[in-house]
């Protein structure tokens, strides 16, 4: 098992800087997900951990030794790409065989460790097609399977399932993440698609721009992101507007609360955030709570089979509002709306997020 | 810091084999014949530049006479080659099957020597060919003299022919294969909306081929204003073509000649010049063309 | 256009380009055939048994033309691989000069490029050898093999390379494994191009190898300028035999490293296995 730590890495392509100064700490045997739109700098580091593309400053180290010099075939650090990859001169066992090949490793025992990494993947009667005469699930197969046969110290998988259709994205989804734990491979993967990073990750990083935003645990992004944007990324989310802001209260459009728990961080240019499940409607005159709703008008459904979403007009301003199931209310009706106080998530502003390599290091 | 400078340096080092084959037979070769053309040979104690060796080559009656057959043969010859084998490749979309045998046959020309091409021509239209034979069958003509002379003529017409039958397959193909690509989806486009046969071709095929048609026409015009082959064999001795005028002059005994045939190449290069820049003239037209799409 | 009427258009224009390669066929086995006579007086093989008859200097001569052409050929593609590369994948400063500039001898006459190094040639002692032979071969295939290869590797890109290292491949095993098989078309077609070129040069052979060197091509103008029509002929079509099948050998051999490549695992499990 192998630990993985990016100190200060920068790169800069074509005089933009893709990556800024970034740090990262992945520990043995952890899988973990880059997450951020197309072109936030993640493919970019993948490529600088495997030595394809060279960083203008900082270091790598695998397994606590610096690997800046240590060529690409050298550092153990596999790619398993987006676009597959394959060989398409190979048969699909002369690909899962090359790194073997590479390493010249006798024939008799290549042979082997291909016919047993062809049963590990489920692919025993296609050794030998040629990527030509093999579905798109199964491509993505021999890619995996191709890497991991030169048991590398790190995967790096690179939106591996965005090529893929629904059904297939979930079949290879836990496919990745039952041989992570069976193997122990400490693990990086790259995606736009949260649901990639939340099924399959006990840490996400999520990059914008070249610049890692924030680094954490599936629920800390969800239920603390650190800016509007990483919060965005995560699902929909309602910017909660302000009023003015007390010693000890805050006054929002959604009613007055506490600076208490969550919102005890609460400072000047501070945002106050609110998911759509978060937001209870009611009926209007509705007395059940203790808690005075705010009146509300629905003015926009959306059926989504396991949810509907509301936009609600409350004070001229749009509050996203989601429920279980088919929403009893219809556009026009009038709602009493209700926050649930603990769900209140506070960020800073755009400006302050700096902070975020000295709080991995803390880790 | 190293590494980033060495991966910098990868195309260079890559094109470095090929660049420094062509910058020595480019710089040294025509540098070469550049001095020498100006007269200047330290070999032979000739210190001199002058452009003397130019004025009388321009002021010779054989060289003038010889650029413009040169010129003229290769006009001819490879508009006429442009013209039939768009018109064959043309034809041949159009077919409904593919016709692989036709195909294959129409390339075979490609692999045939100018040497080959040149006999070839020889044995068909030399005053004992197959048409003067085929002429005295017919009762046309009855002794060999009388069959017009194709072959070693002034007008150049065997050397025509020549290039002619070695050019036409090479714009064919390249025509060839890129109608076909346009073919099923612009053809279906342009019929949707009302094009006829005719329509098609000068609408549809015509312009789209155009450049790739025009960069292969300028290959063969270069390609016949400067090889020495077939003119050698096939063409009159006055005129000369330009090439064979110039290794005339190059393998005249009296090494003062040198300058003249240098003088010569240079002409010849200078052309060649002038056609490289309107290669790339009609390349950039080109892609121009293709974004436009 | 009529369907019949252009069919009729394209078999006749093809047939006035094909047809003449019957005429140098028909006449390299005639016994005799003078003029004014339409048909030859009978059909021998005298020209092909002169040809390769023990000790001609016509056999001598094609194995030397084999042999110059083969290592031109081989030269050219080794340069013209990976300058083909450089200009099919990077981006770098001066690259739209080169791609222009690579293109010269396809345009800047073989007569003057020729005459032009005849000097140091001279000079260097290359003249009146094969190897100042084989290396101004090189010149003319070089457009070709790095057009050629210009568009496969727009084509290709980096990425199974990068895939191959990523794999534990070092420099010459992702060159051997990876590169040199994805290209195999691209070699064939300009392997071809180049040797056709280098085998049916004249020019440039006569005047660099001086007549020392003896290339095919070399013996058979003699014939051609004095009406010797039989031999001519006879020399000829040898010459687009072997031609065709020093193409076939180089095609052959290459699918054959192709297969070879496709990995152990492939000859494991058989193709029909699979399907069965």
């Amino acid at each position: 098992m192998t630990e993985v730590k990016l100190q200060n890495i920068s790169k800069i392509y074509n005089g933009e800087e893709t990556v800024k100064n970034l740090n990262l700490k992945v520990n043995k045997g952890e899988m973990i997900s880059l997450l951020g739109p197309s072109g936030s700098g993640k493919t970019t580091t993948l490529k600088i951990i495997a030595g394809l593309v060279e960083a203008e400053k900082g270091r790598i180290f695998i397994d606590g030794k610096s690997v800046d010099h240590v060529p690409t075939q050298k550092r153990g650090a596999v790619i398993v790409f987006q676009d597959h990859r394959l060989f398409p001169h190979m048969t699909v066992g002369g690909n899962i065989e090359f790194g073997l090949r590479m390493q010249r490793v006798p024939k008799e025992i290549r042979r082997k460790k291909v016919q047993e990494m062809l049963k590990f993947v489920g692919l025993e009667a296609h050794g030998g097609k040629f990527p030509g005469e093999i579905s798109g699930g199964q491509k993505q197969r021999v890619a995996i399977a191709r890497g991991l046969i030169v048991s590398p110290k790190v995967l790096l998988l690179d939106e591996p399932f965005s090529s893929l259709d629904q059904r297939l994205k979930e079949e290879m989804r836990s496919f990745i993440v039952d041989i992570q734990r069976t193997l122990k491979i400490t693990t990086i993967l790259v995606s736009h698609d949260k649901e990639d990073a939340l099924v399959t990750s006990s840490k996400i990083g999520v990059m914008f721009d070249g610049e890692l935003i924030q680094y954490g645990t599936p629920e800390e992004l969800y239920e603390s992101p650190k800016s509007l944007e990483v919060a965005r990324f995560f699902g929909e989310i309602n910017e909660v507007p302000l009023i003015k802001t007390e010693e000890d209260v805050i006054h929002t459009v959604l009613g007055a609360f506490r600076k208490k728990g969550t919102l005890q961080g609460f400072e000047k240019g501070s945002k106050l955030l609110l998911r759509p499940e978060a937001v209870t409607l009611s009926k209007e005159g509705n007395d059940y709570s203790s808690d005075p709703g705010i009146p509300g008008k629905i003015t926009n459904r959306i059926y989504a089979g396991e949810k509907t979403y509301y936009e609600v007009e409350v004070e001229g301003l749009r509050i996203k509002a989601s429920v279980l199931g088919r929403g009893i209310w219809q556009v026009e009706d009038s709602v009493e709306i209700r926050t649930l106080e603990a769900s209140l998530i506070v960020c800073r502003g755009k400006e302050a997020d700096n902070t975020m390599g000295a709080h991995n290091e803390k880790e | 810091m190293f590494k980033v400078n060495k991966r910098r340096l990868k195309p260079y080092i890559y094109l470095f084999p090929v660049i420094s084959i062509l910058l020595f037979v480019f710089t040294l070769g025509l540098g070469n014949s550049i001095m020498q053309s100006l007269g200047y040979r330290p070999g032979i104690g000739l210190y001199e530049v002058t452009l003397d060796y130019y004025r009388e080559v321009f002021r010779s009656g054989g060289f003038l006479s010889g650029l413009l057959f040169s010129f003229r043969v290769s006009l001819i010859s490879s508009l006429l080659a442009a013209v039939i084998g768009v018109g064959i490749a043309y034809l041949l979309v159009m077919q409904k099957k593919e016709w692989p045998v036709l195909q294959a046959l129409l390339k075979l020309p490609i692999i045939v020597p100018h040497l080959v091409a040149a006999f070839l021509i020889f044995t068909i239209f030399s005053q004992s060919g197959f048409l003067a034979r085929l002429s005295v069958l017919l009762g046309f003509i009855e002794t060999s003299r009388e069959f017009p002379p194709m072959i070693f003529d002034t007008r150049g017409i065997g050397v025509i022919l020549a290039y002619l039958w070695k050019g036409t397959p090479f714009i064919f193909l390249i025509v060839y294969q890129l109608l076909r690509t346009i073919e099923t989806e612009m053809v279906e486009a342009a019929s949707n909306l009302g094009a006829g046969g005719k329509e098609l071709f000068f609408r549809i095929f015509l312009p789209l081929s155009l450049p790739g048609v025009f960069s292969a026409f300028i290959i063969l015009f270069a390609f016949s204003f400067g090889s020495y082959e077939i003119p050698f064999l096939l063409g009159p001795t006055v005129p000369r073509a330009l090439p064979v005028l110039a290794y005339v002059e190059y393998i005249n005994p009296d090494w003062t000649n040198r300058p003249y045939a240098m003088a010569i190449n240079m002409v010849l290069a200078g052309v060649s010049v002038l056609l490289v820049w309107m290669y790339h003239w009609a390349f950039s037209r080109y892609q121009q063309f293709r974004k436009g799409h | 256009m009529k369907r019949g009427l252009s069919r009729i258009l394209l078999i006749t224009l093809s047939l006035s380009f094909i047809l003449p390669m019957m005429m140098v066929l028909i006449w390299s086995a005639t016994v005799s055939w003078p003029f004014p006579e339409i048909f030859p007086r009978g059909f021998g093989l005298r020209g092909f048994q002169e040809i390769f008859r023990p000790g001609s200097p016509a056999l001598y001569s094609l194995l030397t033309s084999i042999r110059i052409s083969i290592i031109a050929t081989l030269l050219t593609l080794g340069i013209t691989l990976p300058g083909g590369k450089a200009l099919g994948i990077y981006e770098f400063p001066g690259k739209s000069f080169i791609k222009i500039f690579v293109l010269a001898p396809l345009i800047i006459s073989p007569v003057a490029i020729g005459m032009g190094v005849h000097g140091t040639f001279i000079r260097m002692g290359l003249t009146n050898t094969e190897l100042g032979v084989v290396l101004i071969h090189i010149v003319p295939g070089i457009p070709y093999g790095i057009r050629i290869f210009t568009n496969i590797f727009e084509l290709v890109g980096e990425d199974l390379e990068e895939q191959g290292k990523v794999l534990g491949a070092g420099s010459v095993q992702t060159f051997m494994h990876i590169t040199l098989p994805t290209v195999i078309p691209g070699i064939i077609s300009a392997g071809s191009m180049i040797f056709i070129i280098s085998f049916s040069q004249y020019f440039l052979t006569f005047l660099i190898g001086g007549g020392s060197v003896q290339t095919f091509p070399l013996l058979m103008v003699p014939y051609i300028q004095s009406g010797d029509r039989l031999m001519a002929a006879s020399y000829s079509v040898v010459f687009i035999i072997v031609a065709l099948m020093v193409l076939l050998a180089i095609e052959k051999t290459l699918r054959l490293y192709y297969r070879k490549q496709s990995g152990i695992a492939g000859v494991f499990y058989s193709r029909k296995k699979v399907r069965s």
